[in-house]
């Protein structure tokens, strides 16, 4: 039987792991190229929300954890096809085509579409974890230092616990539908700041393109629609989702412990020139049930 | 970013086939075999100099001559096409050596403009030409000699010849912005006879080619008369202002 038990309830529990999420933040930028078309991302995001359950079977589960992204921009850059003329025949070859013809002339060039999708909401539907208590020692500590010296120094030795994730699952970014009509307004606002010549020519090009939506279908090669296609370069291909489990599973596994206990720990503080009591802890585990968290620890030499 | 779009081709309206844009474009037949002289000229000036070896034994039916990059002045030469077989005679003193190109007597040259201002018209000549012979001076189309015409801007234009004094019209639409992607249809062609077009008036589509077939000597004026800035009219905003999507 160990020496020491402490328990928290489930509300404190929550309340420890919303104080953690609280100060959860992410950012991360890349680019890439996919042949056809290049992109570039910058995000930032925070956690919010979220319900936290505590089971029997020694686990804590996180429910509809709100992944909210304050900065999520997207710029994609493709070459613009534009508007090819003459290339016809002038005098054509009775037994072979052309005979003489004059060479095309083409419009285009390339353009990039800054896609501002900041404010949009995913979810961690799932993350699993376990309770890990983590023996820490600080490497600001001097060597020679006693446990008192490290104290009054401020850099004691702690026990640490952490929740360890070992199943974090973001779903996918849900682009809402309206960016399509989006996208191809900023095509033709690409398209009008690329010419600089006058409305009629703008107006030749954008017909010669055709549908908008069917040329960003050719050039950036999705089949049913826009928003999938945006969902699944970030998530997937940038492995956005990818990166932000990582994140996520690195921040509550080794980074930011739910409650730690200094070592030796202060049971009366210094007074009336007498240095403070500590006892040692040894041996610390902390495991959960569907009622609380429990703390338990012998006391050492 | 912007696309490298060469602006005469937004700013020069009009095409003259005696001062040959980037629009325009000259198909001639040397017809006989020997060596000839090609002489560039931009109004008074010779620009550039190339040769031009009409052999019976040349497979080449077409030869591409781009005087864009033929001219001497570095900053109008433009980027071969390569059809266009390296023509950069470059040089401007006439009578430099140029770059030679071969084509069969019965093939012809193209001269167009790929880029810059152009304003262009040649002057070929037989290296063994008797002195009274004048040689072929592109401001005078000759019998079977064509002119392409590209004419990008919607309006209506006046064609004139001004050699035999034909008179037509020629309606370019408006663009549409429809459901399919919009290609040019082709070339409509007009046969310029000793005092008329046949047809006179054309209905064409942006960027529609013209080719003008020469039946007698003919220089050919595309001047635009009424301009067609659609259902809006002029849309070329002072500034481009503000759009800012929002996401819902």
């Amino acid at each position: 039987m160990s020496h020491i038990t402490i328990a928290a309830s489930s509300n404190a529990f929550k309340q420890l792991f919303n104080a953690i999420r609280d100060n959860f933040t992410f950012a991360k930028s890349d680019s890439g190229n996919f042949g056809p078309f290049s992109a570039s991302y910058s995000v930032k995001l925070h956690l919010s929300g979220g319900s936290v359950q505590l089971n029997d079977d020694n686990t804590v589960e996180v429910q509809n954890l709100d992944v909210v992204f304050d900065t999520l921009k997207l710029t994609l850059c493709f070459n613009l096809p534009g508007f090819c003329f003459g290339g016809f025949c002038l005098i054509p070859d009775p037994w072979n085509g052309c005979l003489v013809g004059i060479p095309k002339i083409c419009i285009g060039g390339p353009i990039c579409l800054p896609i501002d999708l900041s404010g949009l909401v995913s979810k961690i539907s799932d993350l699993k974890a376990n309770l890990v208590a983590v023996y820490f020692v600080d490497p600001a500590r001097d060597p020679s230092w006693s446990d008192l010296d490290a104290e009054f120094n401020g850099h004691p030795n702690k026990w640490r616990i952490f929740l360890n994730p070992v199943f974090v699952h973001v779903d996918p970014i849900d682009i809402p539908a309206s960016l399509g009509n989006i996208i191809e307004n900023l095509v033709k606002d690409a398209i009008e700041n690329m010419i600089p010549g006058p409305g009629w020519l703008k107006d030749l090009i954008l017909a010669a393109l055709g549908p908008i939506f069917d040329l960003l279908k050719s050039i950036l090669g999705f089949v049913d629609d826009i928003t999938s296609f945006i969902s699944d370069l970030l998530g997937n291909q940038f492995d956005l989702l990818g990166a932000i489990e990582t994140a996520v599973a690195d921040y509550f596994a080794a980074q930011n412990p739910l409650y730690e206990f200094e070592d030796p720990y202060p049971i009366l503080p210094a007074s009336g020139g007498l240095i403070p009591v500590k006892i040692p802890i040894r041996d610390l585990t902390s495991t959960v049930n569907s009622k609380e968290m429990v703390v338990q620890a012998n006391v050492g030499a | 970013m912007k696309a490298t779009i060469d602006p005469n081709l937004y700013t020069q309206i009009g095409l003259d086939s005696g001062s040959l844009t980037i629009l325009g474009s000259i198909v001639h037949s040397l017809g006989d075999p020997g060596e000839y002289r090609v002489a560039l000229h931009h109004g008074e000036s010779v620009e550039g100099v190339c040769f031009i070896t009409a052999d019976k034994n040349s497979p080449a039916a077409q030869v591409t001559v781009d005087l864009a990059a033929l001219s001497a002045a570095p900053e109008q030469a433009g980027g071969n096409t390569p059809g266009d077989k390296g023509c950069c005679c470059g040089g401007g003193e006439q009578g430099a050596g140029g770059q030679s190109f071969t084509v069969n007597p019965k093939g012809y040259v193209l001269f167009r403009v790929s880029g810059g201002g152009g304003g262009y018209y040649v002057h070929v000549r037989r290296i063994d030409a008797d002195p009274k012979d004048k040689g072929y001076d592109s401001r005078a189309l000759g019998g079977g000699d064509l002119f392409s015409a590209v004419v990008l801007r919607p309006g209506t234009y006046s064609v004139y010849n001004t050699l035999t004094k034909a008179k037509g019209t020629l309606a370019v639409s408006y663009p549409k912005i429809g459901d399919k992607a919009y290609v040019p249809p082709n070339p409509v062609r007009v046969v310029c006879g000793t005092g008329s077009f046949e047809p006179a008036k054309l209905q064409i589509q942006p960027g529609q080619g013209v080719i003008f077939e020469a039946k007698s000597p003919s220089r050919i004026e595309i001047k635009l008369e009424k301009p067609d800035d659609g259902p809006g009219g002029s849309k070329t905003p002072s500034r481009a202002g503000l759009r800012r999507p929002v996401l819902k």
